[in-house]
């Protein structure tokens, strides 16, 4: 997660809010860093499609 | 590529009549829609861009900017003294504002527009729905719902949003129509005199909330701006006509075309009908895809070479962004030109992309949800009784058309 690039457009919490939030400021922050393989899949979508600041990253770990 | 320019000569993407949001001119860019280089009328080149993939790369890439530049593409010979009055304006105009102060400024206004935020105004603009669809249902039918309901009810969101008394909002309400155009198209000399009476006005509200601050998303924003020395009273002022105004017109033409949409697909509507909590995020986010207008032309200057597709866009030349046809290209949907509240449209294109990226969308979202869900609910029977003709268009902007429909 990237909250320097963040825009806080909420699209992430928006779409996928069992894993991201905003905060107050309206930057995003994660509420569940192992989400399941459903939840990841969104995330991945979200990251690579739908972020418009691609403040999202995945890593496999 | 020769085509390409000649069409530059006539300046490449003039506004164009409504409702086909598909424009011939586009149908004969070159298959699988490659970046086209046009010449603008001032003579710099820029780049037609209209593929999905290549927008959202382009619009996230920090290396183009939306500031004044000698070169950035302006789509109609402009004289001197407009430009010089552009570059003033765009200093305090977040939409004309690069990172990092793009950053801090957005930042002010955030806190308002969160998911969480905007919930808070539900309950409210919910009422307001109601109220407008109580007066509809005790006129009786037919009625015109532009008039009924979509162009005054994001007047009264906005008006609550930014704190103004109900006394005032007549003289907001008033000039955000003429500013916009509904379907009696206003001259050049009324759109003016609308202009210069709301600049009057929000000069005048942001004195009052700066005396006395409020609680509002234009109160907090100016709160917070006034911690920084990010503007002065006229700065604060052109920022508040940008707040209010920027998406007004945007949301009007959403609602009455997405009812017409779901109207022209009783299918589709019964099944929104049978499963509005379900089915109710995807259609908003269909019409707001659908209905991606390519007047609503994103431009960009290149400050250095930038690399795509073995195209190099050199550093000086512009982009224009053609997202009405990024967000039917047929490479990102299938069957784009069909409307279908079944797909996943979440990433179009109609909010733009990137850190411009509209600052406002979720409380475009809430009133689209709001304004579809009560229709359809209160008018099991709702249908068309008539929709405009085509109408010219005045400043490059759809026009809020006419959309009469019964129950």
């Amino acid at each position: 997660m990237d909250r320097d690039r963040c825009i806080g457009a909420g699209l992430c919490a928006l779409n996928a809010p069992s894993v991201f939030d905003q905060d107050d400021a309206g930057l995003v922050v994660v509420l569940n860093d192992s989400p399941s393989d459903a939840e990841a899949a969104d995330a991945q979508k979200l990251a690579e499609d739908i972020c418009p600041s691609k403040a999202i990253l995945i890593s496999d770990g | 590529m020769t085509d390409a320019v000649e069409r530059g000569a006539t300046c490449p993407v003039a506004p164009r009549g409504w409702p086909n949001p598909l424009l011939p001119e586009y149908d004969q860019l070159p298959e699988g829609r490659p970046l086209t280089q046009v010449t603008m009328p001032s003579g710099s080149k820029a780049w037609l861009v209209a593929q999905h993939d290549h927008i959202q790369r382009l619009l996230a890439d920090d290396r183009f900017s939306v500031e004044p530049h000698p070169t950035f593409p302006i789509r109609f010979p402009a004289p001197q003294e407009l430009l010089d009055m552009i570059a003033r304006d765009a200093k305090n105009l977040l939409v004309t504002m690069d990172p990092p102060r793009h950053t801090r400024v957005r930042q002010m206004a955030l806190p308002d527009f969160t998911i969480k935020a905007v919930e808070k105004l539900r309950p409210r603009v919910q009422e307001l729905v109601d109220e407008y669809l109580d007066r509809m249902e005790a006129e009786g039918g037919p009625v015109d719902l532009v008039q009924a309901l979509a162009l005054p009810l994001p007047a009264q969101v906005i008006c609550e949003l930014a704190g103004i008394p109900e006394s005032e909002r007549d003289t907001f309400t008033r000039n955000a129509a003429i500013m916009v155009g509904t379907r009696h198209s206003y001259t050049m000399d009324e759109k003016l005199a609308a202009n210069e009476e709301l600049m009057k006005y929000f000069a005048t509200l942001v004195t009052e909330k700066q005396d006395n601050p409020t609680d509002d998303m234009l109160g907090n924003f100016i709160s917070r701006a006034g911690r920084t020395d990010e503007f002065d009273h006229h700065g604060l002022t052109l920022m508040t006509k940008m707040l209010l105004l920027a998406g007004y017109e945007f949301i009007v033409n959403r609602i009455a075309l997405g009812i017409q949409a779901l109207l022209d697909h009783p299918e589709q509507l019964a099944a929104l009908r049978a499963d509005t909590p379900g089915l109710m995020p995807k259609t908003v986010d269909e019409v707001l895809r659908y209905f991606s207008l390519v007047d609503e032309i994103i431009a960009r200057v290149a400050l250095a070479d930038v690399e795509i597709d073995g195209v190099t866009i050199k550093e000086g030349e512009g982009i224009l962004v053609l997202k009405g046809l990024g967000d039917r290209d047929p490479a990102k949907y299938s069957d784009p030109d069909t409307f279908d509240i079944h797909r996943d449209a979440r990433d179009h294109l109609a909010f733009g992309y990137g850190v411009h990226q509209c600052l406002g969308q979720h409380v475009a979202r809430l009133m689209l949800e709001l304004c579809l869900t009560s229709l359809i609910h209160r008018f099991p029977e709702l249908h068309l009784v008539e929709s405009d003709e085509p109408i010219e268009l005045v400043d490059g902007l759809p026009p809020v058309h006419k959309l009469t429909v019964g129950w």
